[in-house]
């Protein structure tokens, strides 16, 4: 499994985030351009290239199919990953403040 | 007087100029005319609404398996996009207007994808040429070989020459800028990216 310290891209992070719901692809770019308020706005050929990788790394799964519109989620080592995104997420941010709060 | 709804354009766009092409297709769309169909260096466009759809340029390698291209295409069509044309490994999405833009304007990752996308299908066509071109050199030096007949044996080896001056001549002309403008290109979303900071 991945993760010792790479960061993930802002589209990965929200699809990964988004899917802890269950949600088929475009409930997706909804879901992530709602949570950035409009400003990550997944293109569909960077979305399905996404998904393929993620189903690849076995970060998230595709639900039973139930009609044509498919269903991901995220899968425990997903959620692993998400968590240590935040742990590096975290320390950026409290080292920025630190820093410049002191200035 | 019928008003004419049916306009058929010819335009040449290299390969590298994908953008370029969108730029085009989205201002026809912008005077109302909607990208319906297309074909090498052809464009049919049909009368609607002025600014009702916008227009993108994707690529599907044409050797996938038919299901990946569906699983696609459906996944395209469920976001609201529709594939109006297919030349070669391009395809030419077309949504409407209103749902917003077909993606960030910055975001480099997207565009790097594409590029590279881009890049390796000019080299896919760069060694498919070399392997007509090989193909065409073996048959004309097995004729020259097994023919008795000087006159036919002097033909050969005259076309030879001339194809395989005239072809390198022609790839190195057409596509050696093609290529160079593409890996210019995907160097420079690779240092906006950061990777040589």
């Amino acid at each position: 499994m991945n993760t010792t310290n790479n960061a993930l891209t802002e589209a990965v992070y929200y699809i990964l985030l988004a899917l802890v719901e269950p949600m088929h692809g475009y409930g997706i770019m909804q879901q992530t351009a709602a949570l950035s308020n409009g400003r990550v706005r997944l293109s569909a050929g960077t979305l399905y290239g996404a998904l393929a990788s993620l189903l690849d790394k076995g970060w998230i799964e595709q639900l039973p199919e139930d009609g044509r519109k498919k269903d991901y989620r995220i899968t425990p080592a997903g959620r692993e990953v998400l968590r240590l995104e935040l742990l590096r997420l975290a320390e950026l941010l409290e080292n920025g403040r630190n820093i410049l709060q002191n200035e | 007087m019928e008003k004419k709804e049916i306009k058929k354009l010819w335009r040449f766009y290299s390969v590298a100029d994908y953008e370029k092409e969108e730029a085009f297709l989205n201002e026809m769309a912008r005077a109302g005319w909607n990208l319906t169909a297309v074909g090498f260096c052809r464009y049919i466009f049909r009368r609607g609404n002025e600014g009702e759809f916008i227009y993108k340029l994707d690529m599907v390698e044409r050797s996938e398996s038919d299901e990946v291209k569906e699983s696609y295409f459906n996944f395209l069509s469920d976001c609201g996009i529709r594939v109006v044309g297919e030349f070669k490994d391009w395809i030419y999405l077309q949504k409407p207007a209103s749902e917003g833009p077909f993606d960030m304007k910055n975001d480099t990752y997207a565009k790097l994808r594409h590029v590279n996308k881009v890049y390796s299908f000019s080299l896919r066509t760069v060694c498919n040429l070399l392997r007509l071109f090989a193909g065409i050199m073996v048959v004309l030096i097995l004729l020259q070989l097994l023919s008795n007949n000087v006159s036919l044996s002097e033909f050969c080896s005259g076309v030879m020459l001339g194809v395989g001056v005239s072809s390198l001549i022609a790839l190195v002309i057409i596509w050696v800028p093609i290529v160079n403008k593409l890996r210019c290109q995907v160097n420079k979303l690779i240092d906006d990216i950061g990777v040589n900071l």
